[in-house]
């Protein structure tokens, strides 16, 4: 959000008209001439981008969705008496209620307790998949771009290569071998996921590596490691802390997807694919066993979206006054 | 008024809005330029001398707001005029070049077609006379066989004969006032040579008014005729080309004369420099912007903005000229 | 001339330059340095001018090794550096530090003004205790005229010229013999250029540093340095002392780079001759035989296109690569060419 500012202040009146007193010319004491103190209070980089995330109302609200979310998936089936896979015939698609807050599905399942366990395995395979993602992308983009020449060349050509089979297929193929379980589901998200990853931190990494600092660490002699650990990285873990965001809610939707297609999760175990799926041959008569693992659904990927919005103006690498 | 003037602000103010406060980056700049002279904006970075020119020609970005008293060109009041008035007179009778030769021209269309273009939209003119005069416009900035380099695009070129064609576009209809921001900067000297005697030449033939702005005084010395001196965000001093390098009033003007005339002279003395930092445009001081680091800074310079004093159509904001006019 | 600290002979850097196409891209040789030889006094400034491009600062990093020469000798207090290892290389560092370009870019952003200046303690162990360490750092700071309150700030907090004399206090902390100085001034404004200068000139005198100063600004240079070389397309065209340089200038493309820099002095410029160069430099990767300023020099005959002009001493350490001077010599004894006066 924008605050107000006076863009025009009014310049100091010269309030002296034709009598100035003779006092004021004399010499200025020298405690007001320039003295090269800043009066500004000193920011961190990373203390600059908290106060930008904190001060950006739709990141927070996203930041706010996510938590309780992750609230919802820790104490959502221990706080209610059922369990996800309790069926009761005398309780079936039923409507939301205080005994059940979402209703329930065909079997008389509690349907709020299954979106909450949906919520775990969503967001597991969402944060451990973008996990595993970035440190595959960022040891294997970081070795390149840092090695550079042939090893560069080689590495980044198997990445071309590998990438001109859709990440689909590959997750496909490894559930139809492997069977399907979180996993399993996690294990195929990972196998071409980091493609991407490696070729932007490769590109991060050569773009700092050619900046004059570096060159300014090998002439006081710094080791490579020491120039890897305590200059690449630092200077390239924003733009990699806003790509992992971004990655959670893009592998949550494939859990969803997959599981909706009906490869993904199997029954009765419920992610939220699997919900939406399952609601599909009554969404007519009872929408409502749609509607509540959709909008889990969106509303995740919407706030890990509106973070990831945040953090990418708040890290953004040229550093605005 | 002045009835030769081409150019007139008065009291023009452009701030810029940032995440953590507003930039005023000119605080109030009156300005006139007269009709074919070769006027100098000099000042260091950051002091609002683009800002002031960009102003004027309305290429403000987003987060810029400006007001003015007075900000006319040759009668047209520019604060009321139209956006499409204002791109009229921009294209048609004020060219601009910039310091960038890399990046101002577009990559994608041929030099031909850059140099065509404001031909055909201001100017009117047939496809086959546009490209007549385009390749009239190409030698005389002085590039060799035209007709085939009209065809090429601008990686073809050179920086400096990027800058040659640039300097074409503006002036190819013949604007009545071409503002050149920093147009050898990014050059070599000896290409800046090149370009700098091809404005003068040009302007001499044309007699189109230039207000070239720079931050390097050996440039102002050798082709301006009239020279303004800003500084955080005011001008300073104003005045003939001459009086402002050799009768310099600002303390600021004679500062900068000083830090540079230590050198090139083959002594190895000490160099007179001006002590610390421009202000903070964030936090400009109250009175005059130079006090912070003026050898000569009383209690009033901090207190209260002096005023122009005119002395002998040199003029310079400064409160120890008025003690000297009052003595 | 005072004991030579320094000494090139006959360096070269050469890079690949790689085609468009990763897969079959020909590889061709760009010799951005092509044979420069020169030589630096202890506690002396060595000026080194030239146009963007001709090769100026890819001297100054082969110097400090920060590419591989592809031939010649960096001699350094008596040891070839061109011929060690990385690791033979590493005490040098030490002993041999730089100032950089643009201030904005030379310091990591993400580290506070202590951090920046204290690596090299700690990378070269200079500073046994963190308390050592502290007091080094706020000595230095001092000395570059920053208060010791900046010390925990960030790069990005301070002007331009404050940011060049934290990158200056970063090179004096190894307490080095030797600085390339790669155009320190350039992007600074011109009130702050002379502030820095000063402070350059300060330290030679209080520690006896000696400088390659790299600057396509000659009249920077002219104060700064005691010996002078010009470059023009990878190889020296001129070297000179600073006084015999810049008042007698025998090379055509000197003489030609001096009458182009601008004075600032109206009366001067309106009527002094400059000689306005035609054309661009060419293209490294496609240098012209012989002479490389043969396409751009009015005074090129046959011979310039043939062979290429070897530096040759015409007196009082006076070396030019020209054929015209050389043959003007031979059949002048050793009159001189007319000077040519750049400033009052």
């Amino acid at each position: 959000m924008r605050k107000k500012f006076d863009m025009f202040p009014a310049p100091p009146i010269d309030a002296f008209g034709g009598g100035i007193p003779d006092d004021l010319f004399e010499p200025l004491p020298e405690e007001r001439r320039e003295s090269g103190a800043i009066n500004r209070e000193s920011v961190s980089y990373w203390g600059q981008a908290r106060a930008k995330m904190v001060s950006d109302p739709l990141a927070m609200s996203g930041l706010a969705v996510i938590t309780l979310m992750i609230l919802l998936a820790m104490f959502g089936p221990v706080i209610r008496p059922f369990s996800y896979d309790e069926q009761n015939y005398l309780v079936i698609n039923q409507t939301p209620d205080a005994e059940h807050w979402f209703g329930t599905d065909k079997f008389g399942r509690d349907l709020f307790v299954r979106v909450a366990y949906g919520a775990r395995i969503s967001l597991t395979v969402g944060i451990v998949a973008a996990f595993v993602n970035v440190t595959i992308g960022v040891i294997y983009g970081g070795i390149s771009g840092y090695f550079g020449g042939t090893a560069d060349m080689i590495m980044m050509r198997i990445v071309d290569i590998m990438d001109t089979i859709p990440t689909l297929l590959y997750i496909i193929i490894v559930m139809i071998f492997l069977g399907s379980n979180v996993r399993i589901v996690i294990a195929a998200l990972c196998i071409s996921y980091w493609l991407n990853t490696s070729r932007m931190v490769r590109a991060q990494i050569l773009s700092i590596k050619g900046q004059d600092f570096v060159m300014a660490a090998r002439v006081a002699g710094e080791s490579g490691w020491r120039i890897l650990t305590r200059h690449l990285i630092p200077n390239s873990i924003g733009p990699i802390i806003v790509m992992v965001t971004f990655l959670i809610p893009q592998a949550i939707f494939y859990e969803a997807f997959l599981s909706f297609i009906g490869i993904g999760i199997a029954v009765p175990v419920a992610s939220w694919g699997t919900l939406a799926n399952d609601s599909l041959s009554n969404m007519n008569t009872y929408p409502h066993l749609t509607v509540f693992p959709l909008a889990a659904i969106s509303i995740t990927i919407f706030a890990f979206n509106f973070v990831g919005d945040g953090l990418r103006d708040a890290l953004d690498p040229r550093l605005k006054r | 008024m002045n009835g030769a003037s081409l150019l007139d602000i008065k009291n023009l103010r452009t701030s810029f809005r940032m995440s953590d406060g507003v930039v005023q980056a000119v605080r109030g700049v009156s300005l006139s330029v007269r009709r074919g002279e070769f006027l100098g904006i000099v000042g260091e970075s950051g002091c609002g001398k683009s800002v002031t020119m960009l102003s004027v020609m309305g290429l403000l970005p987003e987060n810029a707001a400006m007001k003015a008293d007075v900000l006319a060109f040759d009668g047209k009041d520019l604060l009321r005029a139209s956006p499409r008035e204002k791109r009229s007179i921009r294209g048609d009778e004020i060219g601009m070049i910039f310091q960038d030769p890399m990046t101002s021209l577009d990559p994608l269309y041929t030099i031909g077609n850059q140099l065509m273009e404001p031909l055909r939209i201001h100017a009117k003119m047939s496809a086959r006379e546009a490209a007549r005069r385009a390749a009239e416009m190409l030698e005389m900035v002085g590039i060799s066989s035209p007709a085939s380099r009209l065809k090429q695009y601008p990686h073809e070129f050179s920086g400096g004969m990027r800058q040659r064609v640039m300097i074409a576009i503006a002036m190819s209809c013949n604007p009545k006032l071409l503002i050149a921001d920093e147009p050898t900067t990014a050059l070599d000297v000896t290409i800046q040579a090149q370009i700098l005697e091809l404005m003068k030449e040009m302007k001499e033939k044309s007699g189109t008014a230039v207000a070239l702005i720079t931050h390097d005084l050996g440039v102002i010395a050798s082709v301006c005729s009239r020279v303004a001196v800003m500084y955080g965000g005011l001008i300073v001093e104003e005045g003939e080309c001459g009086a402002i390098f050799y009768d310099p009033l600002h303390p600021y003007t004679k500062g900068l004369l000083a830090s540079i005339s230590g050198m090139g002279d083959g002594k190895r003395k000490k160099l007179a420099p001006i002590p610390g930092s421009p202000p903070d445009l964030m936090n400009p001081p109250d009175g005059c912007p130079f006090t912070a680091r003026c050898a000569y800074a009383m209690k009033i310079c901090a207190a209260a903005s002096p005023r122009f004093t005119n002395i002998g159509g040199h003029s310079a904001a400064c409160w120890l000229l008025r003690e000297r006019r009052a003595a | 001339m005072s004991e030579e600290l320094l000494g090139v002979r006959d360096l070269k850097t050469h890079f690949a330059v790689r085609d468009s196409s990763p897969w079959f891209g020909a590889c061709r040789i760009l010799k951005a340095v092509d044979g420069v030889s020169f030589g630096i006094g202890r506690g002396k400034t060595f000026g080194l001018v030239g146009e963007s491009g001709c090769g100026k600062t890819t001297v100054g990093r082969t110097i400090l090794r920060l590419y591989r020469p592809a031939g010649g000798e960096i001699v350094f207090g008596g040891t070839d550096l061109a011929a060690l290892s990385e690791r033979e290389f590493f005490p040098y560092r030490r002993r041999m530090q730089m100032i950089f370009q643009d201030p904005f870019t030379s310091l990591d952003p993400r580290q506070t003004v202590g951090e920046i200046i204290g690596a090299p303690l700690s990378i070269h162990g200079l500073a046994p205790t963190r308390a050592a360490r502290a007091e080094r750092v706020r000595e230095l700071v001092g000395m570059v005229g920053l208060r010791s309150d900046h010390i925990g700030r960030y790069p990005h907090e301070f002007s331009g010229g404050q940011r060049q004399r934290i990158g200056i206090a970063r090179a004096l902390a190894s307490m080095p013999e030797f600085i390339v100085c790669d155009e320190p001034v350039s992007s600074l404004d011109v009130s702050i250029q002379a502030q820095i200068i000063n402070l350059l000139e300060e330290f030679q005198e209080r520690f006896g540093l000696t400088y390659l100063f790299i600057s396509h600004d000659l009249s920077v240079v002219r104060h700064i340095s005691h010996r002078v070389g010009v470059m023009y397309l990878g190889v020296m065209v001129e070297t000179a002392d600073v006084d015999e340089l810049y008042g007698n200038m025998l090379h055509p493309y000197t003489k030609s780079l001096m009458s182009a820099v601008p004075t600032a002095d109206p009366e001067i410029a309106k009527t002094r001759r400059r000689i306005i160069l035609e054309g661009d430099v060419p293209s490294p990767l496609d240098p012209p035989s012989g002479c490389p300023f043969r396409t751009r020099c009015r005074e090129a005959e046959g011979v310039c296109a043939e062979r290429n002009p070897r530096l040759t001493d015409v007196g009082s350490g006076h070396m030019v690569a020209c054929h015209k001077v050389e043959l003007q010599r031979k059949t002048a004894g050793e009159t001189r060419s007319p000077s040519f006066e750049i400033s009052k």
